[in-house]
């Protein structure tokens, strides 16, 4: 802004800040209002797009949150240079609500400098751009739920940005990846080896090798006897995109292990089922950093998985809980069915219990890695949970769930001295169901096997393909029922393919569910007899009432069709409203409230309002004390003798006192003009009104209590710039400031007018505040009084409006100076708000 | 026959939805392709009437697209998607003869116009080739047995396939008939 920069050069001349520290207020607010103007425009774009009209991609998204974020940042920090530092807060809520939309839409960001190595205690949520989400929540739950989660550090993705710049890595992987058809198999594996070899080939830089080392070391001083894991949690994991069992895990690793096993995970955010889920959800994959956590690891007796909300059944009103023996890895990969306990959300009731024959464990090996224990009948029919234990465990999990606000999946374990550890959560996806229950004729139907679990609801149909380990994934064709026996990491690249999924062992909580889900496969889990479904059968698999059919049937497929609006189950729907669930509403709605703070920001539009409002009052404030105004103010040369002096703040000020003047007919600034032509239209009134003796006394009772306010001796001056006002007037006895801004965007227009005192005594200078606000109100005024003062505003309103009712004000305010004296009775009041409302073009009360 | 229309878009996000409105919201058939690359593969034993494409993918983008079909004399119309803001390619697209090109994000009635529009051309497009090669046949007597043929065909299918009211109509008995349709 050139005007700005030349005045605050002046300014020196003038050797007085005051008027300086205003133009840069009035910069910082024009700022504000510019943003706000901008934020909102997005916010109704993106609300319009989720009608269901359009058609949008993740570009879009991406552009749109960008230009929000930018928006809302700018208004923060323009609110903190107007206001000062109590409004740094404002950093720390919009920190929290943007780290819930990172956890929706990954990516976006590039990576920030931060440490190498974060312990969990100094992890919060907000943290997840730099040290992934899984470590994020870690630190999260530690810090904020106070829950039991082990011990550990995060390795930060600016680690890991430090080790792929350092060895050049980026463009080598990007070059492979680029070319890459992702329909094939075969490919995919050829590039993920390449891309991996060159990953776990190169050198991990000293300074970051020492940290690691240093801090592995430090942990263990703490936790002699631990035993550690190394996890993925990469940026993006556990966020929309679950990314559920896609990178790698290594348990038990000792010292001399650990550099290896640290790139060793590093590679794994190549593996052929990584890239191939990045690919197939458009994320760009240079956006999606490796961070690592370092973490003690629990000498399991059980594990499992809870599930806050039925994922296949949003009716079912229970926490449901997932248990096996030993470590977590059989149930999530889905080698055994685990024992199912359903306990109620309400009273915390055990619904269910269903205790399955747990074949065999996994224990954490003395000499590093894990071991693979098979279990007696006898051992693997107990129950691998009490029933205290599964209910401690679903408080825990509603306690987690209400934090995050959203149904979560939770992994933990429980140690051998019956210690229950959170190893981690995520949103859980939860299947809609049909809304109405369709009844579907199956009578006709051979049924060729039934049995199993949901993992998700509907029906598919092809012929049978059966696969039993990773290396059959090249050769599935498309449209097939596949069969697996259990899940195995790669499954996720055949989901584009395939109609309908069966596995034979595992439950709904293993990630090939997960997965399954997300993809809206019909699947089944622990199906046992198989048997009659042979390679090239034609069947028909129906998840929902877990029964497979010989044939096509379409009639069945069609009716199990979710029963969705157009496009509620689209993925980049979804994406869209949850993050503007983030953005979108308005919580904060009146200014006056109590709980009008900062710290109720719920979204960016909480954030844009407030400080919106703040603004417009720290400007108003801001004027209204601006001292030494007659130094370089013009006077307004006008017929009405009234003393206003004028200060443009986007205009030079004459050096010479004798040419500062403003002629009334050449105001220029839009709102002053508006308001000066109602001024000018009402003319100046004769001193005719009928003064009773109470109003006079009243006069010198306020005159008195009133002397040592200063601002009583001051003459009225005006703030303006050609869009801006702010108008202070003393007229007689009372006093009014009105501030306005016009512009040819309605989303920064707006009039805010205070009202106070005035010369007769309480009961008729509130009278007189009543008709006011009677007569704003219609005028479209939000009013707020308390005793004789009076705040009316209004906003938002197209530019020919608010000039209108600045030029509705310029009248009312001669109409009702010295009007107080004259209301001495509620009748009279009345009286007078109908003759101006008449005179106005108002309607009038029962006509 | 119904009219086919393949969608290539990396983005798997955006193929779902163009495969869902164009299932709901017209008559027309739709194949779906997520890797350009495969597009010359998919294209060499068969015809659609158009393509909705992306314009910018890893692989070939929606130009290289728009090339390769004007390129072999194929038959299908192009429709380019783009990024608001990629005028540039848009002005070459149109001069490259692509048969409309539509801004992202853009309302359901928008691409599905388009697709009517383009789906009436080729339309037209089949018939004044048919046409074309009727004025192409030599000699006249050629020309004329076609045009018989045709002339037959579309009146059969007027009358519902019924000889008899295509007899009484054309002037032409029975035997005549069936001796034009073969």
């Amino acid at each position: 802004m050139k005007w700005f920069k030349n005045l605050v050069g002046k300014s020196e001349q003038i050797s007085d800040k005051s008027l300086e520290i205003i133009q840069i207020k009035f910069n910082n607010f024009l700022e504000i209002l510019h943003n706000n103007n901008a934020v909102l425009k997005n916010i109704s774009d993106m609300e319009e797009k989720l009608q269901g009209e359009y058609l949008f991609d993740l570009n879009y998204i991406r552009s749109t949150v960008s230009e929000i974020r930018k928006g809302v940042v700018n208004i923060i920090n323009n609110m903190i240079s107007l206001g000062g530092d109590g409004y740094k807060r404002l950093k720390e809520y919009y920190a929290r609500i943007d780290a819930e939309i990172t956890r929706i839409l990954p990516g976006g960001r590039p990576i920030e400098e931060d440490d190498y190595i974060r312990f969990f205690d100094r992890i919060l949520r907000e943290n997840a751009y730099s040290v992934g989400s899984k470590n994020a929540q870690l630190g999260e739950m530690k810090s904020r739920l106070a829950l039991p989660v082990p011990n550990g550090f995060a390795i930060t993705a600016w680690a890991y940005k430090h080790f792929i710049d350092r060895n050049d890595l980026q463009h080598k992987i990007s070059e492979l990846i680029l070319p890459l058809n992702i329909r094939s198999y075969e490919d995919l594996q050829t590039v993920s080896r390449r891309i991996q070899k060159i990953v776990t080939e190169a050198p991990i830089p000293d300074d970051l090798a020492g940290q690691i080392t240093q801090s592995y070391k430090k942990l263990r001083e703490k936790n002699p006897k631990a035993r550690f894991a190394l996890r993925s949690s990469a940026i993006g994991e556990d966020t929309e995109y679950s990314f559920a069992g896609q990178y790698r895990s290594v348990l038990n690793v000792r010292a001399v292990e650990l550099l290896e096993s640290y790139r060793a995970v590093l590679a794994s955010k190549f593996t052929p089922q990584a890239i191939y889920y990045f690919l197939s959800h458009s994320i760009s994959e240079d956006e999606l950093a490796m961070c690592v956590g370092c973490i003690i690891m629990v000498s399991a007796r059980s594990s499992g998985v809870i599930y806050t909300r039925n994922p296949v059944n949003a009716g079912d009103d229970c926490i449901v809980i997932n248990s096996i023996f030993g470590l977590g890895k059989y149930l999530v990969d889905g080698t055994i069915s685990p024992d199912i306990f359903r306990v109620s959300r309400h009273d915390k009731a055990i619904r269910e219990s269903s205790v399955f024959f747990k074949t065999r464990k996994l224990e954490m090996h003395p000499d590093g890695g894990t071991v693979d224990v098979e279990l007696s009948e006898e051992e693997g029919r107990k129950p691998s949970l009490s029933d205290r234990e599964a209910i401690r465990l679903a408080e825990y999990a509603a306690k987690i769930e209400e934090h995050y606000g959203c149904p979560q999946d939770i992994e933990w374990a429980i140690d051998h001295d019956g210690e229950i550890y959170i190893l981690q959560t995520r949103p859980l996806r939860v299947i809609t169901p049909p809304k109405t229950e369709i009844e579907v004729d199956v009578s006709g139907f051979e049924k060729l096997a039934e049995g199993g679990y949901t993992i998700c609801p509907g029906a598919g149909g092809g012929p049978v393909h059966r696969i039993s380990s990773v290396n059959d994934l090249q050769d599935v064709p498309n449209g097939v029922v596949l069969i697996t026996p259990h899940s195995f990491p790669g499954i996720v690249t055949v989901m584009g393919k395939v109609r309908a999924l069966i596995a034979e062992t595992g439950g709904m909580a293993s990630h090939m569910a997960t997965i399954a889900r997300e993809y809206g496969i019909p699947a089944i889990g622990d199906l046992k007899d198989t048997g009659m479904l042979n390679n090239g059968d034609m069947v028909t698999l129906d998840a929902t009432a877990n029964a497979v059919y010989r044939g096509l049937h379409d009639d069945l497929i069609d009716k199990r069709k979710p029963d969705l609006d157009l496009f509620e189950d689209i993925d980049i729907f979804n994406i869209l409203k949850r993050i503007s669930g983030h953005i979108a509403p308005l919580y904060l709605l009146n200014s006056k409230d109590a709980e009008f703070l900062p710290e109720n920001c719920r979204t960016f539009h909480d954030i844009t309002r407030f400080c919106h409002q703040r603004a417009m009052e720290e400007m108003f404030y801001g004027a209204s004390e601006l001292k030494n105004k007659d130094r370089f103010s013009s006077r307004l040369q006008s017929e009405i003798p009234l003393a206003v002096n004028i200060i443009y703040i986007d205009k030079e000020i004459p050096e010479k006192e004798k040419h500062r003047t403003v002629d009334e007919n050449r105001i220029e600034s839009v709102p002053m003009a508006s308001f000066w032509r109602g001024v000018k239209k009402e003319g100046w009134p004769a001193p005719s009104r009928p003064p009773d003796m109470k109003g006079i006394f009243g006069v010198f009772a306020t005159t008195m209590t009133r002397t040592e306010d200063d601002r009583f001796s001051e003459k009225s001056f005006a703030i303006l710039s050609k869009e801006y006002m702010i108008l202070s007037l003393r007229m007689g006895y009372h006093f009014s400031t009105i501030e306005a801004m016009v512009t040819e965007q309605e989303n920064k227009n707006y009039i805010r007018m205070e009202f106070k005192d005035g010369g007769a005594t309480i009961e008729r200078r509130i009278r007189r505040i009543r008709l006011l606000t009677d007569i704003l109100t219609k005028a479209g005024f939000e009013n707020f009084s308390k005793g004789d003062f009076l705040d009316s505003r209004l906003s938002y309103q197209d530019e020919e409006s608010t000039k209108d009712a600045l030029f509705l004000l310029g009248r009312l305010t001669v109409m009702t100076k010295q009007l107080d004296m004259a209301l001495s009775n509620d009748a009279i009041a009345r009286w007078y708000t109908n003759d101006f409302l008449k005179k106005l073009g108002m309607p009038v009360d029962g006509d | 026959m119904t009219q086919k229309i393949l969608a290539i878009d990396d983005e798997l996000h955006m193929l779902k939805l163009l495969e869902r409105i164009i299932t709901d919201k017209t008559p027309y058939g739709v194949e779906t392709l997520s890797n350009s690359l495969e597009l010359p593969a998919l294209l060499k034993d068969r015809e659609f009437d158009l393509i909705i494409t992306d314009l910018k993918m890893p692989g070939m983008d929606g130009l290289d697209v728009l090339k390769f079909i004007k390129e072999n004399n194929r038959f299908e119309e192009v429709i380019i998607i783009t990024a608001f803001g990629s005028l540039d390619s848009a002005t070459e697209a149109l001069s490259s003869g692509v048969f409309d090109y539509i801004t992202k994000p853009f309302r359901k009635e928008e691409i599905i116009n388009t697709i009517r529009r383009a789906m009436q051309w080729q339309e037209c497009k089949k018939e004044s080739c048919k046409l074309d090669s009727f004025f192409e046949s030599e000699p006249l007597s050629e020309a004329v047995k076609k045009f018989s043929a045709e002339y037959i065909r579309r009146m059969l299918a007027r009358y519902n396939s019924s000889f008899e009211e295509t007899s009484r109509h054309s002037g032409l008995s029975i035997e005549e008939i069936r001796d034009i349709t073969g």
